[in-house]
């Protein structure tokens, strides 16, 4: 701001012009186009995405390729950071902002990291480092251990489909009929290699995976020599 | 106009609200004022961040632990759904910056025009959300770990994959919620002629809320709809 007349620069509340020439920082306007310009980048990265994750289904059915799980996630991944920059910039400013602010914002996201890799350190490094521990978790998350009237000893799943059978009075060959109706409506067939899809589960609570679907692999991976006989 | 200008004499009632304002006492200058009050938003923000990176850090674990689950629940959501809950929230957060914008060039009926969008966007994230998404999901028994009753799961795990999704964007839902009354508020406000050139801090703040809200989904949905 270029400096004003005299009786023009009085200001009641800084009578000693302290901030008479820095009145005009901190408000920018940004331009209508600069925000259309990142709603349409905004748009088409979205179309992207599902763009990207569709693809590898119909690669799956069509051609049969197996694509690795990875992938898809770290294209979904890096996409929505793009996305989450731009939104973070331009519509909340942060490009044209006052540096306190980016700060506090960096800081941030550095404490989420720091959150989700001590995380994942310590899962990624259960058995490994204190084998004899191992043995100590039980299988979980299955819902074995709940406590209500006809639930408990057996998966929830499980339960509930039984309970679900006796309730509506169908034999197994009607009911497995019905499921086959159901997950033939999915748009995603399970994945062919389902056990490794997603992340080889090694140093994980050997545990964790004696039941279930994960039987086969707690075998391969988890109950070899060593790690029992502690 | 470049300079704000501060002194509150000499302004009648006929002047609109937003150039009548005075900031608090103890602060210099306006621009003190929304300045503290912007890194007051930023700190808050930040807390908002770290809520969400629990429910990331959960989906993180348990998509470790139970990859099936992960991959059978993701199929039973519709991405349509959710993409078009994207769409219509990076409109909303677009045109909310283009409400801020219409304050700060006293384009009042423009500000009016973006913030009603904005909080019909919001109206129709909800509605999509619970009538297409919720209700369907939560009548076939597909419901949070304990309450979980759907008889046609294929995999051991699968209530955990419910936990996860109905908390994750349950918790989004809320803070659509609770953005849509601060918008409806700031419409409210700005009829009045509370926000101008001057003086526009509550929307800055309830901007910067909105496209925090925008920033988590941005993440929720590939995570939840399109990765498996």
């Amino acid at each position: 701001m270029a400096h004003a007349p005299a009786e023009h620069a009085y200001d009641p509340k800084d009578p000693h012009g302290f901030h008479a020439h820095d009145h005009d920082h901190g408000h920018v306007i940004v331009s209508w186009q600069t925000l259309l310009a990142v709603l349409v980048a905004l748009l088409i990265l979205t179309a992207l995405t599902i763009f990207q994750a569709q693809f590898e289904i119909h690669a799956d059915k069509t051609w049969g390729w197996d694509i690795p799980g990875w992938v898809n996630i770290v294209l979904a991944m890096v996409i929505a950071t793009i996305k989450g920059s731009l939104v973070v910039l331009f519509f909340m400013q942060l490009w044209y902002d006052k540096g306190v602010n980016t700060v506090l914002f960096l800081f941030t996201i550095f404490a989420v990291w720091l959150f989700l890799m001590f995380t994942m350190i310590d899962l990624s490094g259960r058995s490994t480092i204190v084998q004899w521990r191992g043995g100590e978790v039980v299988a979980g998350g299955s819902g074995v251990g709940i406590k209500r009237e006809g639930f408990g000893g057996s998966a929830l799943h499980v339960t509930v489909r039984e309970n679900y059978i006796a309730e509506q009075g169908y034999t197994q060959e009607e009911f497995d009929k019905k499921l086959a109706e159901k997950h033939a409506s999915h748009t995603r067939k399970p994945h062919g290699n389902s056990k490794d899809h997603s992340r080889v589960p090694t140093g994980l609570t050997p545990g964790l995976f004696s039941t279930g679907p994960w039987a086969e692999l707690a075998e391969d991976e988890h109950t070899g020599k060593g790690k029992s006989d502690h | 106009m470049a300079t704000i200008d501060t002194r509150a004499s000499g302004l009648t009632k006929q002047e609109p609200l937003w150039k009548r304002y005075v900031p608090g006492h103890h602060w210099r200058t306006q621009d003190d004022e929304f300045d503290a009050a912007k890194i007051g938003i930023w700190l808050f923000l930040a807390t908002e961040v770290l809520l969400f990176s629990g429910m990331f850090c959960a989906y993180a674990v348990f998509r470790m632990l139970y990859p099936e689950a992960i991959a059978a629940g993701s199929g039973y959501l519709d991405w349509r759904f959710g993409g078009i809950n994207t769409v219509v929230l990076l409109i909303s957060s677009f045109t909310i910056a283009m409400a801020i914008r219409n304050v700060q060039l006293n384009q009042q009926k423009w500000a009016t025009i973006n913030l009603s969008i904005t909080w019909l966007c919001a109206a129709g994230f909800l509605a999509i959300k619970f009538i297409f998404e919720y209700g369907p999901k939560w009548a076939e028994g597909k419901r949070i770990g304990n309450l979980f009753s759907y008889p046609y799961a294929s995999t051991d795990h699968e209530h955990i994959w419910w936990s996860i999704y109905y908390m994750a964007t349950g918790v989004h839902a809320a803070h659509v919620l609770i953005g849509m009354g601060l918008i409806a508020w700031l419409i409210y406000r700005q009829r009045k002629g509370a926000y101008g050139p001057t003086h526009y801090t509550m929307m800055e703040g309830v901007g910067l809320y909105w496209h925090i809200v925008d920033l988590v989904w941005i993440f929720l949905f590939p995570l939840l709809y399109l990765v498996h």
